[in-house]
C-alpha cells in the first residue's frame, strides 16, 4: 500500500478512459510521472489511446501542476486533465 | 470623494453599497471600470449579464457569429426572436435593458493579431469564453503584453475550468498552463461537442464574479490557481499553478512582484 | 430614468478636509437607511464627522449597529423633541477591502 499512488482523470480523458480515478503500484525505485504512464500504456488500452496525445495533457501532483519529467512518489495524488475551449 | 450615482442608481446597487467590502466607493469603482469579455455564448452571456447587473461602467463584447436555434439552450443572452441576428447586437439590446445606465461596446469583428493589442488595451480586465484555441493564446499574448488581468474559463460536456491569469502581478499566463493545445480542437468528434447548458451558467457566473473581485481588489484572486468544477460529480478541484519561466509570451516580462 | 440625487440628502463635500454634515433617513425604510449612510461615510474623508437623524427603533438599533461595524466610531446618540434620533459619527480609517 506504501507503495500506491492515486491517479484522477478530469473531463475528456475520464470520459475516454471510462473511470474518474485509480490507484496504482509504483515499482521500487523512483519513477518519474512519463514513465509511469508509459509502463501504464502497456497493459491498458484506453490509457495508452489517451495518453498517445499526451504533449498536450498536463499533470498535477497532490494539486500543483508539474511536468512529465517529475518523480512520483508514494502517497501522491496525480490528476491528468487537457485544455479545453468550449465557451 | 463625493459620489455622483443618479437616484435610481443608489437604488439598483442598493444590495451592493450594503456589502461593508464594495460600499459606495466600490460601486464607484466598478462605475469607472471596464471589462471586455471574449465571446458572447455560453460563458459570455451569464458573464455579461452580471456585469452589467453588477454596474460595471463599460463592457465590450466580441463575437462575429449570428444568434442559432442551438444556441438556445445555454446563451442566455439571446431570445428566439434574435435567430439570425449578429450575437453581438443581441447581447447589447439584453444588457441595455437590464442596465440602462452602462455603455455597452459591440466588436462584431473575429480577433487576430493586427487588431486585438488595440482592443484589450481599451479595457481594465478581459473576461475570455471563446470557443476556439487560436483566439485564447492571441487574447492571452495581449493581456500579457497590456498587462490586464485575463478572467480565462472554458466548458466541455459536464465540466468546466476557470483561472484568472496576470503575469504582471505574478504567476502564470494561460500560455505557462497550456503551452500547447494544437489539434484538440480538431480532436472532438461531434458527439463530444454537447455541452451541458447549465454549466457555462456556472463557469460564466464564476468568471463574472473573478473579474469582480479583480475590479474590487477583493479577497484572493484566482491568479496561479486552476478550478476545474465536475458538475457530475459536483466536485470543485482546485490547482496550484506556476509560470513557466521559459515560457515565450510571459518568460521575459518585467514582473511587480517575483512570486510565482 | 435618471434623477439626481436629492441635493437636501447630500450637502456638497469636499474630500480635502474633515468635516461635518448632516444626512436625513426618517423616511427611509430598512435596508436604504444604512445604505444612504454608508454612501454619505464612503464620500467623505477619514476624520469627519456625520450626523444621521434617524426615526424608530429597527433604524436606531440597526443603523448604529452596522456604522459600528464599519469600524467607525458613535460618538452621541441624540434624541430630538420630535421623537427622531441623531447619530453623531465619527469616520475612522477605511478598513482593508477583503
Amino acid at each position: 500500500m506504501a507503495q500506491d499512488v492515486t491517479i484522477f482523470y478530469f473531463a475528456a480523458l475520464r470520459e475516454q478512459m471510462g473511470r474518474e480515478r485509480e490507484t496504482v503500484s509504483l515499482p521500487a525505485q523512483p519513477i518519474t510521472v512519463e514513465s509511469l504512464i508509459q509502463g501504464l500504456r502497456q497493459t491498458d488500452a484506453s490509457l495508452n489511446e489517451v495518453f498517445a496525445d499526451s504533449p498536450r495533457l498536463r499533470v498535477a501532483i497532490n494539486q500543483t501542476l508539474a511536468t512529465f519529467q517529475d518523480i512520483v512518489k508514494p502517497g501522491d495524488e496525480l490528476a491528468f486533465f487537457p485544455p479545453m475551449t468550449g465557451g | 470623494m463625493a459620489f455622483d450615482f443618479t437616484e435610481d442608481e443608489i437604488q439598483r446597487y442598493s444590495r451592493h453599497i450594503l456589502l461593508p467590502e464594495v460600499g459606495g466607493t466600490g460601486q464607484a469603482a466598478l462605475k469607472a471600470a471596464s471589462v471586455l469579455v471574449v465571446g458572447a455564448g455560453g460563458l459570455g452571456s451569464p458573464a455579461a449579464l452580471y456585469l452589467a447587473a453588477a454596474g460595471v461602467g463599460r463592457i465590450g463584447l466580441v463575437d462575429d457569429d449570428a444568434v442559432e436555434l442551438s444556441n438556445l439552450q445555454r446563451q442566455i443572452l439571446h431570445t428566439t426572436q434574435a435567430v439570425g441576428t449578429p450575437k453581438v447586437d443581441s447581447a447589447r439590446a439584453r444588457l441595455e435593458a437590464l442596465n440602462p445606465d452602462i455603455t455597452v461596446e459591440t466588436w462584431p469583428m473575429r480577433l487576430t493579431a493586427e487588431n486585438v493589442d488595440a482592443l484589450v488595451q481599451q479595457y481594465d480586465v478581459v473576461c475570455d469564453g471563446c470557443d476556439n484555441f487560436a483566439t485564447r493564446y492571441l487574447v492571452n499574448a495581449a493581456c500579457v503584453r497590456a498587462g490586464r488581468p485575463l478572467v480565462s474559463a472554458a466548458v466541455q460536456r459536464f465540466e468546466g475550468q476557470l483561472s484568472t491569469f496576470h503575469p504582471a502581478r505574478g504567476g502564470p499566463c494561460y500560455h505557462c498552463l497550456y503551452p500547447q493545445t494544437d489539434g484538440m480542437a480538431q480532436g472532438l468528434t461531434c458527439g463530444e461537442a454537447g455541452v451541458f447548458g447549465a454549466v457555462t451558467g456556472v463557469m460564466g457566473t464564476l468568471q463574472a464574479t473573478e473579474a469582480l473581485k479583480e475590479l474590487l481588489g477583493l479577497g484572493t484572486s484566482l491568479a496561479g490557481r486552476l478550478l476545474m468544477w465536475d458538475a457530475l460529480s459536483t466536485r470543485f478541484t482546485t490547482i496550484t499553478l506556476q509560470r513557466d519561466p521559459t515560457c515565450p509570451v510571459c518568460g521575459d516580462m518585467e514582473r511587480e512582484t517575483s512570486d510565482g | 430614468m435618471k434623477t439626481p440625487t436629492d441635493p437636501s440628502a447630500f450637502r456638497p463635500l469636499d474630500s480635502f478636509s474633515p468635516e461635518a454634515i448632516t444626512l436625513d433617513i426618517t423616511r427611509e425604510k430598512c435596508p436604504m437607511t444604512f445604505v444612504r449612510t454608508r454612501l454619505a461615510l464612503d464620500g467623505v474623508v477619514p476624520g469627519s464627522v456625520l450626523a444621521v437623524r434617524l426615526r424608530g427603533e429597527e433604524p436606531h438599533k440597526n443603523v448604529l449597529r452596522s456604522v459600528l461595524a464599519l469600524g467607525h466610531a458613535v460618538l452621541s446618540e441624540q434624541t430630538e423633541a420630535d421623537g427622531s434620533v441623531v447619530l453623531t459619527i465619527l469616520k475612522k480609517d477605511p478598513a482593508p477591502a477583503g
